[in-house]
């Protein structure tokens, strides 16, 4: 019995996320990655601006869910000094190429290429979608995990407060 | 002398059994640590076997989230059982019903199914129905389902509550899953005046883990209870001419090991292996393995073959034949000794915009499945005086996710 | 000798490889998830529990994609 115990916390302990990933009120890790266009960019070009990025992935359903909402929310906010970042790490492009012409509306913001999973581990990305929200100084202010159809309204309300900062609280 | 025996005799779907399988299939569905796809799912499947027993049984099953960490399932399913060599008084077995006695037995069906809306001429001569709901809430990286499923027919009735947890570990990469499920059966045979209970009940546990990109196991046991009647009242026992009812132990303790393998051949094939070791305390042992192989034909459809073998000990009270009645008697050829094989056929169609089968875009899936089933007892069937049991399982699904 | 098992599984359990969820594009695939279909596996389980005299130790879990 004693053997079970120790190795049930065994597991449990190897089951704990080490936190090294990057926090909520952090600086965002700055990173380069090439866009589907094959332009070269970073995360730093959009300093000044309220950046979401999206990790994303063709096979991933809850993702395929959320891309026409962030296309919606992009094309809604873009003037507002809002910029969407879609990190695919599809392993072959042209799947995730597959599944973009597939949209009504394809997205207009930049879709970057992350098929060595170099950005995804830089943030330590533990669930397909992840959504990240970062302030215009460069800081992590919401993290999303998955996506419902409820997420939607949170999205809406969370950017509203980083495009009108003096609006803005803690985040949670 | 042979006697004309229900439908049920043939014993290829006892009631409260498939509500026990639709559970277990909704507890694997909530270990995949996400709540399942909003979907609707319609089945029209059919079964056909060399004992002239045919069941039709067409099924839907609704998923759909309320929230974020909450989803619904329903579902409600009709069984509708023919049996032509029973209505013709075993004519396919040994011996035929010429009694008046027999024919009266005969009578009496025919005007129990015509009670319940199934009369002579009518194609079917048992009708289940069958109706569920189920819960399923995210806890953190967890989940948990409660279901609960009421079966009904004429002569049985089930109640099953079942409940399910899991738990991810190691960024998700391993997953371990308990289950409860408790069934409140009532036993009402047509050619008794009596009524039973039955209860069972089953505690499970599974561990999944992901080895690689390319590979997924998972080792999985169960641990049933059984207790109050568990033979079948319209199966007869004949010692030295007289035809006695089956006594069977008022408990049953059952349990199963398991191991499965899933892994990636090529990028567009799979191939899953698998084992499972049962034994009870009724002394029935069985060994079951089963190769199952998946393959894109093209980017929208999925053909998958799969082979199962079984080997199967004897009950400890179970004989071909008795000299004189024991404290336990059977007939049930599920407690002889035998082997059976299975061989089966599946196809996925995706929709698809570019294709007629895709009118509903690409969330609409098509499943066809057939299965050839060979089992072979060492004792022959008290019915019909055959080892052998042919049978062919047809099924068409329509899944629609939304 | 269940003891040596059981410590076997649970060293299995504690992750001896650890995939990252944005790395499962492969076990997200249908043809590598263990029961794609709960429902079309419930009703074959179904049929064979009851031609057959045993039961049990079924079930449905996959590694899954690492969606949220």
């Amino acid at each position: 019995m004693k053997i079970i115990v120790g190795l049930l916390i065994l597991v449990t302990v190897f089951g704990v996320r080490v936190d090294a990933a990057p926090q909520i009120g952090q600086v965002a890790p700055d990173f380069e990655c090439v866009t589907a266009d094959g332009q070269t960019v970073r995360l730093s070009d959009y300093r000044g601006k309220v950046v979401v990025l999206d990790f994303w992935a063709s096979w991933c359903g809850p993702c395929r869910e959320e891309m026409p909402f962030l296309v919606d929310l992009y094309r809604e906010n873009r003037e507002k000094g809002f910029e969407v970042l879609g990190i695919n790490i599809d392993n072959k492009k042209k799947n995730m190429e597959k599944f973009l012409t597939k949209l009504e509306d394809r997205p207009a913001f930049s879709i970057l290429l992350d098929n060595e999973k170099k950005v995804a581990a830089l943030y330590e990305i533990e669930t397909m979608p992840t959504t990240i929200f970062i302030d215009p100084q460069g800081i992590i202010r919401y993290w999303h995990h998955g996506f419902t159809k409820s997420h939607k309204k949170e999205y809406r309300e969370e950017l509203h407060l980083l495009l009108n900062p003096d609006k803005r609280r803690v985040a949670k | 002398m042979l006697r004309a025996r229900k439908v049920e005799d043939v014993g290829v779907v006892k009631r409260g059994g498939f509500a026990f399988g639709w559970v277990f299939c909704l507890c694997g569905t909530v270990m995949a640590q996400a709540l399942p796809e909003d979907e609707i799912q319609i089945n029209f499947s059919n079964y056909f076997d060399s004992f002239d027993v045919a069941i039709i049984y067409p099924s839907v099953t609704l998923t759909k989230k309320m929230s974020k960490s909450t989803s619904v399932t329903g579902r409600y399913l009709v069984d509708m059982v023919s049996a032509a060599s029973i209505k013709n008084a075993g004519s396919s077995g040994e011996g035929e019903a010429s009694s008046d006695e027999d024919e009266e037995y005969q009578t009496r069906v025919d005007a129990v199914t015509s009670a319940s809306g199934y009369g002579e001429g009518s194609a079917f001569d048992d009708v289940r129905y069958e109706a569920g709901l189920g819960f399923t809430q995210l806890v953190g990286l967890g989940t948990m389902s409660v279901n609960g499923i009421f079966s009904r027919e004429n002569d049985y009735q089930s109640a099953t509550i079942a409940s399910s947890l899991s738990q991810s570990f190691a960024k998700k990469n391993t997953t371990i899953g308990v289950g409860f499920v408790r069934s409140w059966d009532t036993v009402s045979p047509e050619t008794k005046d009596w009524e039973r209970d039955k209860n069972v009940t089953t505690l499970s546990a599974n561990v999944s883990q992901i080895l690689s990109t390319r590979v997924v196991a998972q080792v999985l046991g169960s641990y049933t209870t059984e207790s109050g009647y568990l033979a079948d009242a319209y199966q007869q026992v004949t010692i030295n001419g007289e035809d006695l009812d089956p006594i069977h132990p008022d408990n049953r303790v059952r349990k199963a090991a398991a191991g499965r393998l899933k892994f990636r051949l090529t990028e567009k094939s799979s191939m899953q292996v698998g084992y499972r070791y049962y034994w009870d305390d009724w002394d029935v042992t069985s060994h079951t393995g089963s190769l199952n192989y998946k393959r894109y034909l093209s980017s929208n459809v999925i053909v998958g073959l799969g082979v199962r073998s079984y080997l199967q000990g004897r009950a400890s009270f179970f004989k071909p034949s008795y000299d004189q009645v024991e404290t336990f008697i059977t007939t049930d050829i599920k407690l002889d000794s035998g082997f059976s094989n299975e061989l089966q056929f599946d196809l996925t169609i995706h929709g698809d915009e570019n294709n007629l089968l895709g009118f509903l875009g690409d969330k609409i899936q098509y499943n066809l499945s057939v299965s050839l089933y060979q089992r072979h007892s060492d004792t022959p069937y008290w019915f019909n005086g055959s080892k052998d049991l042919l049978s062919t399982d047809f099924n068409f699904g329509i899944r629609y996710r939304f | 000798m269940k003891k040596v098992v059981l410590l076997m599984l649970l060293c299995l359990a504690s992750g001896c490889a650890t995939v990252q969820p944005y790395e499962r594009e492969g076990l997200s695939d249908p043809i590598m998830i263990l029961d794609e279909n709960a429902i079309e596996s419930g009703r074959k389980e179904h049929h064979l529990d009851y031609r057959e005299g045993t039961k049990g130790a079924t079930g449905a879990q996959s590694g899954g994609c690492g969606c949220g």
